[in-house]
């Protein structure tokens, strides 16, 4: 999963960033509304965490931009918790909204809701195969026992788990697993998808020629 | 009501004064009339004894014992004992005495007690006087020899009648003044209810309905004009309690940036075990937001004091010449560091100025900070003093991005930002420019701004000149 940070308090953004990369998001960050819309414009990501006040282009100008291109989801963050401003928000085009200070757990949840709610899940639990991803937790297990995985590992087989049935091409998963600090060229790619099918069984990850890959089940 | 409570109740007083006139009119309006009905009463009374009187002394005159007066019945004794006339009279009776004090004639139904009167005897003065005496009204004749002659009759009939009289007048005065409260009453409270009116929208506004005013239509001229004064107070309230209310939340949004930085950041680092160098930038970074904090509170601190009135200006000889020399000195560093030329034009004369030099300097450095913080590259920062008639005036001008002239009526207010696009200067809380507001105000003085958007900003502070520093207090700016 990759996300795109947009906040202009350098030592709020550079803590959401080391977090979220934690718990394996591949993460993008820009310090100004300019750079974040550009970014935004230009990456399919699966949420984007925004902040209201920006310089150079506020957040909700931002969004407004954002939305007459894409769909991608919007997790606002402000410090004005009127009702009015959480409504405009809202109205705006964002998916979620959350009030400055807030704590980095509620952060982390509602980033899953959002991003499950934009795939179309309605719950935590995935169920591919005998295997279950389980969203909140961030774990696979089989038969109820959670096969151990690197945060990597779990974000490349969550991120096709809620694609299940479909192909997902490398491009695509090197867009959405890996961040603008990656290098693009490497084979990490196909480290990850080894490492899986080693873990899971060779089956289970099918190699589409020419396409890309697919969950078996 | 309690009764003092009563007493102070303006509707409750005017009743007690219209009770009392009404009292005082009536009371002496029945009493003249009680006395006039009695005057004219007695008066015809004495006229009937006189007539009496003379009958009698006729009688006796005609009966003189020394010509050979003879005892025996007079017209007036049989009439008197005679049948009475229709109206129930009293009967009239007499006693003659001589001059000597004897008695020479006496009705029988005269009373015991009447004696020879004072004035009787020889060489007494003849005349005629009429008197009351308990139930009885008498005519005293005394003859030129000094002869004296009683003539009187009860009047309990007539005093029975007055005294009905007096009843009567007394009911229907009472009756009169109960119809008289009555209608003043709900005079008084027809003339209460418009302040009753205002009253209870001052309440609901006292509870808080900040918004509300008094209903002016269809009050009395005298009322509305309290009310529309009344109305200019409350709108006054409203002002001043929505702009500290917006102060509260403006100053306590900016305290949830730092704090989520706070947050944030110990989280992060405890989340997971860390390298030290993490460690130390996460503190780092508490510090820095714990830093802005402390900024805000303090810039909140001094805007509340000055404010309160609890710390006043200390105000000193001056000049603002050397003042703004000083505050250009401690700002120098800042200016190089941002690579700016920072110059000073020379002062033509000393401009003797009363001022709180700490609190003046602080507006000083604010500007020119300012002026730095939003330069551009490359700029600079001019500074001049001088004067006009009676004001001087110290200038900062900059070369930086400018303010767009919707934003300069705006730019004193508390927290007021141009624009969230404007590249956050660090450290700054929003509080700088009013705060040098606040003070230069408090100084009597006012700041100007002028600014063209990408080419700079200037601000000129003017302050009243002291009259040539020969200790006037030289603030006398409205």
């Amino acid at each position: 999963m990759r996300l795109l940070i947009v906040e202009d308090e350098a030592d709020l953004l550079q803590s959401l960033a080391l977090v979220t990369r934690d718990e394996g998001y591949a993460v993008d960050t820009a310090d100004d509304g300019e750079t974040g819309l550009h970014k935004a414009l230009h990456c399919d990501y699966d949420c984007i965490v925004l902040d209201v006040m920006l310089p150079r282009l506020n957040g909700m100008e931002l969004l407004r931009r954002l939305r007459s291109v894409r769909r991608t989801p919007v997790l606002l963050l402000t410090a004005r918790d009127a009702t009015r401003d959480r409504v405009r928000g809202l109205d705006g085009g964002a998916d979620d909204y959350l009030v400055k200070p807030f704590d980095m757990e509620e952060l982390l949840a509602r980033l899953r809701a959002v991003i499950r709610r934009h795939n179309g899940e309605a719950t935590s639990c995935i169920r591919v195969g005998d295997y279950e991803v389980n969203l909140s937790a961030r774990t696979l297990s089989k038969a109820g026992q959670v096969i151990a995985l690197t945060a990597r590992e779990y974000s490349l087989l969550e991120y096709m788990a809620l694609r299940r049935g479909s192909v997902v091409t490398r491009a695509e998963l090197y867009e959405h697993l890996f961040d603008e600090n990656d290098d693009t060229l490497s084979n990490l790619l196909d480290v990850h998808v080894s490492r899986l099918r080693r873990k899971l069984g060779a089956a289970f990850i099918e190699t589409r020629r020419g396409m890309g890959y697919s969950l078996a089940g | 009501m309690a009764p003092t409570m009563a007493l102070r109740s303006l509707r409750w007083q005017l009743q007690l004064w219209y009770a009392l006139l009404l009292v005082a009119v009536f009371g002496g309006f029945g009493a003249t009339a009680w006395q006039l009905q009695r005057a004219s009463r007695l008066r015809e009374i004495d006229r009937e004894l006189d007539g009496a009187g003379l009958e009698v002394l006729r009688f006796l005159r005609e009966n003189d014992p020394l010509r050979g007066w003879a005892p025996g019945p007079h017209p007036r004794r049989q009439r008197a004992g005679g049948p009475r006339e229709p109206e129930a009279r009293a009967a009239v009776y007499f006693v003659a005495w001589g001059r000597d004090g004897t008695e020479r004639d006496r009705t029988p139904n005269a009373p015991p007690d009447l004696r020879f009167p004072a004035g009787g005897g020889q060489g007494a003065r003849r005349g005629t006087s009429h008197h009351s005496r308990g139930m009885f009204r008498e005519v005293t004749f005394i003859t030129p020899p000094g002869d004296a002659v009683v003539v009187g009759r009860s009047i309990e009939a007539e005093l029975a009648d007055l005294g009905r009289f007096a009843m009567g007048l007394t009911l229907a005065g009472v009756v009169a003044l109960a119809a008289a409260l009555a209608v003043g009453a709900w005079m008084a409270g027809r003339a209460m209810r418009p302040l009753d009116r205002i009253g209870s929208s001052a309440r609901r506004i006292a509870a808080g309905s900040l918004a509300d005013r008094i209903d002016t239509a269809g009050l009395p001229r005298e009322l509305e004009t309290l009310a529309v004064l009344l109305n200019e107070g409350f709108a006054h309230i409203e002002e001043t309690v929505l702009r500290q209310r917006r102060f509260t939340s403006d100053a306590s949004h900016e305290l949830r940036t730092p704090v989520a930085v706070v947050l944030a950041q110990t989280q992060a680092a405890l989340a997971r075990p860390r390298q030290e160098a993490e460690y130390r930038h996460a503190l780092e970074a508490c510090q820095r937001s714990a830093q802005r904090m402390r900024r805000l509170v303090e810039s909140l601190l001094s805007l509340a004091r000055m404010e309160s009135g609890e710390e006043p200006a200390s105000l000193e000889d001056a000049d603002l010449g050397q003042l703004a020399g000083e505050a250009i000195q401690a700002i120098r560093p800042l200016a190089a560091g941002a690579r700016l030329t920072l110059t000073m034009e020379p002062v033509a004369a000393a401009l003797p100025v009363r001022v709180d030099p700490g609190r003046m300097g602080q507006v000083l450095l604010n500007l020119l900070g300012n002026a730095v913080a939003y330069n551009q590259p490359g700029g600079s920062i001019t500074v001049r003093v001088g004067r006009s008639s009676t004001e001087a005036f110290v200038r900062v001008a900059d070369t930086g991005i400018g303010i767009a002239s919707e934003h300069v009526p705006r730019l004193f207010e508390r927290f007021y930002r141009v624009d969230a696009s404007r590249p956050t200067a660090r450290g700054h809380v929003g509080l700088g420019l009013a705060i040098s507001h606040q003070i230069v105000r408090e100084h009597q003085g006012w700041i100007t701004v002028e600014s063209v958007p990408g080419q700079g900003s200037t601000f000129t502070v003017w302050l009243a000149m002291r009259p040539d520093g020969n200790g006037g207090t030289g603030l006398g700016h409205g």
